[in-house]
């Protein structure tokens, strides 16, 4: 199953694609543990994108582009593509929690919550790529 | 999805914070301003109940770390109890806010509160 998803740079789309993956994934039975990770990294990384990406001027002007995979062994992939500054959120410092700037707390949100996780700059596009399967609880 | 803000003031200078629902980007300016009008002289304690929260971003983290922050400036305490799993594991990740201020339950944080008081009186 594959699942696109298109949201323009502005934060109540960030919340409406996360309703969405939220009755996406509990469609597929997946647990509450689950849900509540993936939608707490979309977040993360989605508003991260939204506030510093893009120029203010372009707010709500520009495509963030989400693909959500799962496959037989129902291993979930997440793609988040955008066209915003290169941002690799595994090699951002850590930050104090002081900063207002969101991506300091995306290292050990994504190292914990997920399987794996790539970055890649491909061309003039951040794309990260991460992966999570259920965990025995 | 959205958050309540419940506040509960008694005269013993505690105040009860329940927030209901989710702390996030999204709702997490309304509790800026909700937590800021609680006067910080007359509540010196302020306890904020996350029994039904069940889902905290790093942007509530934010939130509850400077609404502590502004309390223990003031000369007060932010106290935060009632933790759910889901929330508890991103305090977890975090690490952000020191064990002191997170309190499984009441009567976990009433001892503390008790300690307190018999070390100041």
């Amino acid at each position: 199953m594959t699942e696109r998803f298109v949201l323009r740079n502005q934060l109540p789309e960030v919340e409406s694609f996360q309703r969405r993956l939220e009755a996406l994934l509990r469609g597929y039975a997946f647990s509450d543990d689950l849900i509540h990770d993936l939608s707490l990294i979309s977040e993360e990384m989605l508003v991260n994108i939204v506030h510093y990406g893009y120029p203010e001027s372009e707010a709500g002007e520009r495509e963030i582009k989400v693909v959500l995979a799962i496959d037989e062994a129902r291993r979930i992939c997440l793609e988040i593509r955008d066209d915003a500054i290169p941002f690799n959120p595994l090699a951002a410092e850590e930050r104090d929690i002081d900063d207002d700037r969101l991506g300091g707390w995306g290292i050990p949100m994504l190292k914990t919550l997920t399987d794996h996780v790539e970055y890649a700059r491909v061309g003039s596009e951040n794309v990260l790529t991460l992966e999570r399967s259920e965990r025995d609880s | 999805m959205s958050l309540e803000i419940e506040i509960y003031k008694s005269d013993d200078g505690k105040c009860k914070v329940e927030l209901i629902g989710r702390l996030d980007t999204n709702t997490a300016p309304d509790f800026d301003t909700k937590i800021a009008t609680v006067e910080h002289a007359e509540f010196p304690i302020q306890v904020v109940d996350l029994a039904r929260l069940e889902y905290l971003s790093s942007a509530g983290v934010r939130s509850l770390f400077k609404a502590r922050k502004a309390a223990s400036d003031a000369g007060g305490q932010l106290l935060l109890v009632h933790p759910q799993p889901q929330v508890k594991k991103v305090f977890d990740i975090i690490k952000a806010l020191p064990s002191t201020s997170v309190f499984e339950s009441q009567e976990e944080m009433d001892r503390y509160l008790d300690a307190m008081q018999r070390k100041s009186g």
